[in-house]
């Protein structure tokens, strides 16, 4: 069955050039092509597929997604960067580019739970700085790192995991399950990206990440019922 | 008596400014060619998807893969055209030899070749204006020719070089058969064997899939002038207006 | 200085022997008249002077090369025949406007004028022309490019009276003016006998002989008269053809050799054209003894 099936696509080749030359025929027969009019033909030709790729330079960019591999690369790095300083609490190196929320919230009380909404791990990295303040204030920062997915930037287009208070409860909750569909175009064949033959930013990818930084009261506890990753 | 002296150079130049007039409806028919794959190609030619954060992502990439695969063909066509009788014949009307019509024949091959292989990688950006102008669904905007030149100039030497070496099959596969009918049955299970057996798949391997852009240059460089060559060498005999 | 000069050639196409044993040679500047029944190998003699088709065995030279590729004959000579053909795309101006790069003595004068005169439409496409026109974009095209040695396959075929003779008045004036090698094939002596200084008459793939007009005119003679008289003259001599007139009368053509003391018999001279027709032909009577 299976040598059938790898003999069909050089059929229909066969078969789709059998008509290109029977068309070619017939057409060669029916217009006579002056050598005049088939220079235009060919310069008109040319001048718009030029055309197309300034015109294309200048359409309106709904988003910074050109970049290079190298650019991609930087990102990469970037994330990196912030991931280690994150692990390590290192606060004044966390970029503030990455910021998304801010905010203080009055935990009534002694215990804080740490809660995912919809799915059994949890999709943010969460730190727990412990402070000596007695006060009932936990203060939060929400940062989200690089997202390139395809050579597109994805950060701003895709909702992220938010974080929701529930009394005592700390709900990181999951986007409701969306299906994002983009048409994209390429200068590359994809017959070579398969082997990586010539490398393109649409196979790079940057998997950025949610990050929630907490700092709690050493007094009030953080349950992590679910065994969550907190640092 | 006086005898005009051409030297090959001299007539393989006349030769070729000759089948450039003569040859413009391939570059016609190309740009159909070309037409009908951009027309097929506005489904896009391969789809990926993933999700992060429980969001599905779905990316359909609009790529010059079918207009290519259609080229392909074209250039198998054009190279075995040139090879026919009526081509050759038409040669002869003229100041020739076998060598100078090769040469010339060679040369424009390669002209059209280049055209075909630019033309093929920048049909794309006609796509590109019109579906983000025009089309209804969500078109992001990708890198364009001057984002990735590098990128970009390779593409377009690799496409070059593989309509190149498509055309000197066809040439060479056309040569062959104006040798002897014989071939007209020889080639197509050549070929066929290729495709289908171990040691035809391990040989496209070793020519086509390589890891460096640079070998696969190489390699297609290579593969032309041994098509071109043989081609050559089996036409020198071969008798016109017989 | 010889122009072609061939030696034993031999040619066949699988089991067909097209040339037997050819065996000639042709100085510069004449115009020679290729003679032949039809299939005697005129054309494929033509072919391989040009370049085009191989010889088996056997050498020939043109211009001292031997002519299959190679570029020196390609370029001083041409063969005009129904065979040549130019592409599509290209229109007759088109092609007369390209002529120049390849013929460096193009007569692009020449060419516009007689284009003009037989005219044609330069917008045309030359497959697309009827035999006879396509002929004559044929000659004008052969007589432009000037070449040193010049051949017509056959030139006349498909043209109309006036275009022959206009074609052959050309050619004369072209040849007076700008003296070459000249070689036109045709199975129609008598018209082109006004044009020819020699005549090369093949049969069967072999040299039949190679003469001046003026030798071929003297080569045979016409005896008429009494059966048996013309027998017994006839008798040590070499007949190429015989016709019974009536119960009593019988004529012959045999070969000259000599002076002939001839009574009782009276003598015609015998047109270089019957005398073609007379030695190419098989048997040595004539189409009316099929019926008889």
């Amino acid at each position: 069955m299976t040598v059938i099936m790898a003999f069909i696509p050089i059929l229909l080749i066969l078969l789709f050039s059998w008509f290109i030359r029977i068309g070619m025929k017939n057409l060669s027969k029916r217009i006579i092509l002056t050598k005049g009019l088939a220079k235009g033909i060919i310069l008109s030709y040319i001048s718009v597929l030029f055309l197309a790729v300034v015109v294309y330079e200048f359409l309106p960019d709904n988003s910074e997604e050109v970049i290079t591999l190298n650019e991609l690369e930087k990102l990469e790095n970037e994330n990196q960067v912030f991931d280690e300083a994150f692990r390590k609490n290192e606060v004044s190196k966390l970029k503030n580019d990455f910021l998304v929320e801010e905010w203080t919230h009055e935990v009534e009380g002694d215990t804080l739970h740490v809660v995912t909404s919809n799915s059994d791990y949890l999709t943010a990295k969460v730190y727990v700085e412990w402070t000596d303040s007695k006060e009932q204030q936990v203060e939060g920062k929400v940062y989200r790192t690089n997202i390139f997915i395809y050579g597109m930037n994805m950060k701003d287009r895709i909702p992220f995991s938010k974080v929701k208070w529930e009394e005592n409860q700390l709900i990181i909750e999951e986007p409701t399950k969306q299906e994002f569909k983009y048409y994209r175009f390429s200068n590359n064949l994809a017959l070579f990206t398969i082997n990586d033959i010539l490398p393109s930013i649409e196979s790079g990818r940057v998997q950025g990440e949610t990050y929630v930084y907490l700092k709690v009261p050493k007094h009030i506890n953080v349950v992590d019922e679910m065994g969550l990753q907190l640092y | 008596m006086f005898l005009t002296n051409s030297t090959l150079g001299k007539v393989v130049r006349a030769q070729v400014r000759f089948k450039i007039n003569a040859y413009m409806g391939a570059l016609l028919s190309l740009i159909f060619v070309q037409l009908i794959g951009l027309l097929f190609s506005t489904n896009g030619s391969s789809t990926r998807g993933t999700s992060v954060n429980n969001i599905q992502i779905q990316v359909i990439t609009i790529s010059n893969d079918l207009v290519f695969v259609f080229v392909a063909i074209w250039a198998l066509f054009v190279g075995n055209l040139i090879t026919t009788r009526a081509y050759r014949y038409d040669d002869f009307s003229f100041v020739t030899t076998r060598l100078s019509s090769n040469l010339a024949n060679i040369l424009v091959l390669l002209m059209i070749s280049i055209f075909a292989g630019v033309t093929t990688f920048l049909s794309n950006n006609v796509l590109r204006v019109y579906l983000s102008i025009f089309g209804s669904t969500e078109y992001t905007k990708s890198p364009g020719v001057f984002d990735e030149p590098f990128s970009s100039i390779g593409t377009m030497l690799v496409i070059t070089l593989l309509i190149l070496s498509l055309s000197s099959g066809g040439y060479l596969a056309g040569m062959l058969i104006q040798n002897s009918r014989l071939f007209l049955l020889v080639i197509p299970i050549i070929v066929l064997s290729i495709l289908t057996t171990e040691i035809g798949q391990t040989l496209i391997q070793i020519l086509f899939m390589n890891e460096s852009t640079w070998l696969l240059i190489v390699n297609l460089i290579f593969m032309t002038i041994v098509f071109f060559g043989i081609a050559i060498a089996i036409s020198n005999r071969l008798e016109v207006r017989a | 200085m010889k122009v072609i000069e061939c030696q034993h050639v031999k040619k066949s196409y699988r089991k067909i022997h097209a040339l037997e044993d050819i065996t000639f040679q042709i100085e510069d500047h004449k115009i020679t008249g290729l003679i032949g029944r039809n299939g005697a190998g005129k054309t494929t003699l033509l072919k391989i002077l040009a370049g085009f088709v191989n010889e088996d065995t056997g050498d020939v030279r043109v211009f001292s090369n031997h002519p299959f590729n190679n570029l020196c004959v390609s370029a001083n000579s041409i063969l005009v025949d129904n065979q040549m053909s130019f592409p599509d795309s290209l229109t007759l101006a088109d092609i007369l406007e390209i002529a120049p790069s390849f013929y460096s003595k193009w007569d692009a004068q020449l060419a516009a004028r007689l284009f003009h005169y037989f005219n044609l439409n330069p917008k045309q496409q030359h497959s697309k022309l009827s035999t006879g026109t396509r002929g004559t974009f044929n000659m004008i095209f052969g007589l432009a490019t000037r070449c040193e040695l010049t051949m017509f396959d056959e030139p006349t075929n498909g043209m109309d009276e006036a275009v022959r003779t206009d074609f052959y008045r050309a050619l004369l004036k072209e040849y007076i003016a700008h003296p070459r090698t000249i070689l036109i094939s045709s199975h129609h002596l008598a018209e082109i006998e006004h044009l020819l200084e020699d005549i090369l008459l093949i049969h069967k793939g072999k040299v039949v002989f190679h003469k001046s007009l003026e030798e071929v005119k003297e080569y045979a003679v016409g005896i008429q008269g009494p059966i048996e008289k013309v027998i017994e003259f006839t008798s040590q001599m070499e007949i190429l053809h015989t016709k019974q007139m009536n119960d009593q009368l019988l004529y012959t053509v045999v070969k000259k050799d000599g002076p002939m003391n001839l009574e009782g018999v009276s003598t015609k001279p015998i047109s270089p054209s019957d005398i073609c027709m007379y030695i190419t032909s098989d048997s040595k009577g004539g189409i009316d003894d099929v019926f008889n």
